[in-house]
């Protein structure tokens, strides 16, 4: 008869480790601001992207901020907060964040400004992130249109470009800089034996 | 005197998850005479020699309880009124009530006349609504000033305190319409602007005139403050003194009188929660925690997928960031992933990609190109040969930027490389780039009016080409430009079984070669397991299909046998 004294003398955890707990991410932070672009009266649009493992939690994962028109110096300060409850099996389909980057004149039209994409830092603590936009652009008429209406080419869809497979058909310009701060919690991540 | 009295009283600050009214504390005053310092010095000396079997202390205890008024204590409540000498002098009689609160008082001392009397002699308190503690905190100054007014700041906040009494519900709604509100009311600029905890008070005070002549009003003392807001805090000034020295309470000179000093003490009466209740509560956390990690289980599943034992997984994400002090305009970077020896990746996995087009701004004395590119691929890695004591080769990433104008003029920019970071985490990294030259004029006024440039044929050879098989490579002769530099960030994250163990053991990783050495004894003893549990897999299913008779039979055996 097999009995249990066999199964305590080896060793516990090689192999399998089943253990009944999930690993979370928390991303709390805020979107600091934007700086660089051409006018100063900015809005953003924020949404974070992830796989079909990420279930969110808690937490708002997309938004809007106010319109922020500095009176000094060239960047606009939005201190957006973001607060975020991820769980997760499996690694890939990092969250990753999308941001659109809009302008409001004086009059209440809105252009935009820049469309920028980065990832979520997947190292636990205080992360100063710079993501970088860039707009598309139009036919040297639309150029020339754009500097006296406003208005220009936007993206069909934004979500074609969280992959990157279509980007080369794109001609774009470089804007502006967002400024972001984020904190990244991970908790039991290591227990699936996950070094970040 | 030989006690020593006890100096700190700061406030204290304690929580409680219990309502606050069932607060009760017990207070004693003490007058110091000299008598009574004699039969407490005495008594010390009696206890200490009461091991030896010494004096009976019941000829001492007498004396000192003599004189009863100079001795007392008492248990209150939270906002639990007890009248002073002086108020009950006071309200005896009807006219004197003006508001409903001292008519009420009126009548609750009438009545206590009429029955037992008072409880408390010295001992009296000011509740929340007595006029002495909305006015006590605003009239006296924090400095010692001859005349000190109080400023503006303070008499908004005393007015505010005064009128929220009553706890008005916290919303914690967030209006969507109507944020900003054009035209504040004076009122609406008096409550935002000052802070207004609603803050529930009670003084316990203390009537320390001569004995026999209770009720001046000069020889109230106030021996303690208690404050609770409505989160549970409760602030106590001065702290509890059960077990430790009393404080020295001195009443205040008046003409022809010295000074007197009393004794006071605090301790907390209040009654702890019982332990059936107490273990009701906890059974109800319990059961809230374990239901809502079974709502958080069954949101994601409990497997969390692992790669197979003795395998390093690497998973990057990174994006490419700009390229900057590149010669043409309208950049992009186009790029690929090499995996070395050991390393291998899933099927239908990318490795390679391309930007869109990006025109550059000048930032400084640069034109910079935003690409904000995200790419992200996972490999793995394998020990194949374990006797070689080489490091594993880490994945390269070679990119090339080109740059293609508006007359559809194609032009090489530059050649980088990156070696992607062996240590998990986020990293920064700016690669410059150099683009191959040929010499002579004719190339240079190709690249500048038709746009074609040499290009490198294996693009292994910006770092160490593929074919290279000596000891020293020698790139004599191969004449090159430096151009721009792109800048990539990149998240990497490494995961592999070994890991786990490493954490469960609570071992100190020294290198990722040192957990993946002896993957081969752990994939031996895995599989060992893996066939143990078949076997026993098996031989429950065959004994399920045996009848029950022969499994009762053998069983009884075992026990005969081990008695």
């Amino acid at each position: 008869m097999f009995n249990s004294a066999l199964l305590r003398a080896l060793p516990a955890g090689r192999g399998a480790a089943h253990i009944p707990v999930m690993a979370e991410l928390h991303i709390v932070g805020q979107i600091v601001g934007a700086s660089g672009f051409p006018q100063s009266s900015l809005f953003c649009k924020w949404g974070i992207h992830t796989g079909g493992a990420w279930r969110l939690l808690s937490g708002l994962k997309e938004g809007q901020t106010q319109v922020d028109l500095p009176q000094t110096g060239d960047m606009a300060y939005w201190s957006h907060p973001i607060d975020l409850h991820y769980t997760t099996k499996g690694l890939q389909g990092w969250p990753k964040l999308h941001l659109q980057v809009w302008h409001q004149d004086a009059f209440g039209r809105c252009q935009l400004y820049g469309y920028g994409y980065c990832h979520v830092p997947s190292s636990p603590g205080h992360h100063h992130v710079r993501c970088v936009t860039w707009r598309p652009l139009g036919s040297w008429q639309e150029q020339i249109a754009q500097t006296f209406v406003g208005g220009g080419p936007l993206l069909r869809s934004p979500d074609i470009i969280y992959s990157g497979a279509d980007r080369y058909r794109l001609h774009t310009v470089a804007m502006g800089t967002v400024e972001l701060e984020l904190s990244i919690i991970m908790r039991h991540f290591d227990r699936y034996g996950v070094e970040s | 005197m030989a006690d020593g009295w006890s100096t700190d009283t700061g406030e204290a600050v304690y929580r409680s998850r219990d309502a606050v009214k069932n607060l009760k504390m017990k207070i004693r005053i003490q007058r110091v005479t000299s008598t009574a310092a004699l039969s407490q010095h005495l008594q010390q000396q009696v206890l200490t020699q009461q091991e030896r079997g010494g004096i009976e202390l019941d000829t001492l205890n007498s004396q000192s309880q003599s004189a009863g008024d100079d001795d007392e204590e008492l248990v209150v409540g939270w906002q639990e009124k007890l009248f002073s000498q002086y108020e009950v002098d006071l309200f005896q009689s009807e006219s004197v009530c003006q508001t409903p609160l001292e008519r009420q008082y009126h009548t609750e001392i009438m009545a206590q006349e009429r029955t037992r009397g008072r409880r408390n002699r010295r001992i009296f308190t000011y509740t929340d609504f007595d006029r002495f503690t909305n006015w006590e905190g605003h009239s006296q100054s924090m400095v010692t000033q001859v005349k000190s007014n109080p400023t503006f700041l303070a008499e908004r906040m005393a007015n505010v305190r005064h009128r929220r009494q009553d706890r008005r519900p916290v919303d914690s709604t967030i209006p969507k319409s109507r944020l900003i509100t054009w035209e504040p009311s004076e009122d609406f600029v008096k409550t935002s602007h000052v802070v207004n905890t609603p803050v529930q008070t009670m003084h316990i005070m203390g009537d320390l005139g001569p004995p026999g002549k209770l009720g001046q009003k000069e020889k109230e003392c106030l021996l303690c403050t208690i404050r609770a807001d409505g989160n549970g805090v409760v602030t106590i000034k001065p702290d509890f003194n059960k077990a430790k020295e009393p404080y020295r309470q001195v009443t205040l000179e008046t003409e022809g009188e010295k000074r007197e000093v009393w004794r006071l003490t605090l301790e907390n009466v209040s009654e702890g929660i019982r332990p059936e209740e107490k273990e009701r509560e906890q059974r109800m956390y319990k059961d809230l925690y374990v239901r809502h990690k079974d709502y958080l289980n069954s949101l994601v599943g409990q497997d969390f997928e692992m790669p197979p034992p003795g395998i390093l997984r690497l998973l990057v994400n990174g994006e490419i960031d700009s390229a900057k002090g590149f010669e043409y305009d309208n950049l992009y970077v186009h790029f690929f992933l090499e995996l070395p020896h050991n390393w291998s990746t899933l099927p239908f996995h990318s490795l390679s990609g391309v930007t869109q087009t990006c025109r550059t701004k000048t930032i400084g004395k640069d034109d910079v190109a935003f690409f904000s590119y995200p790419f992200s691929f996972e490999s793995f890695f394998r020990r194949e040969d374990e006797t070689e004591e080489s490091l594993p080769q880490w994945p390269v990433l070679y990119f090339k930027v080109l740059s293609l104008d508006f007359w559809q003029r194609y032009r090489n920019e530059g050649y980088g490389y990156l070696v992607i970071p062996s240590t998990p985490g986020k990293h920064t990294i700016t690669c410059h780039t150099w683009r191959p030259l040929q010499t002579g004029t004719v190339s240079e006024l190709r690249r500048f009016f038709i746009g074609g440039s040499p290009e490198l044929e294996d693009y292994s050879y910006v770092r160490v080409p593929g074919t290279f098989k000596g000891e020293r490579l020698s790139r004599f002769g191969f004449r090159t430009q430096t151009t721009g530099s792109v800048t990539f960030n990149l998240h990497c994250i490494q995961h592999a079984r070994a890991f786990v163990d490493a954490s469960t053991l609570k071992k100190r990783r020294q290198s990722v070669l040192d957990q993946l050495g002896g993957f081969s004894q752990q994939g031996s003893v895995y599989n060992v397991l893996e066939a143990f549990q078949r076997a026993r897999r098996r031989m429950q299913e065959a004994r399920e299909s045996l009848p029950r008779d022969l499994i009762n039979t053998t069983a009884q055996q075992n026990s005969e046998s081990t008695a």
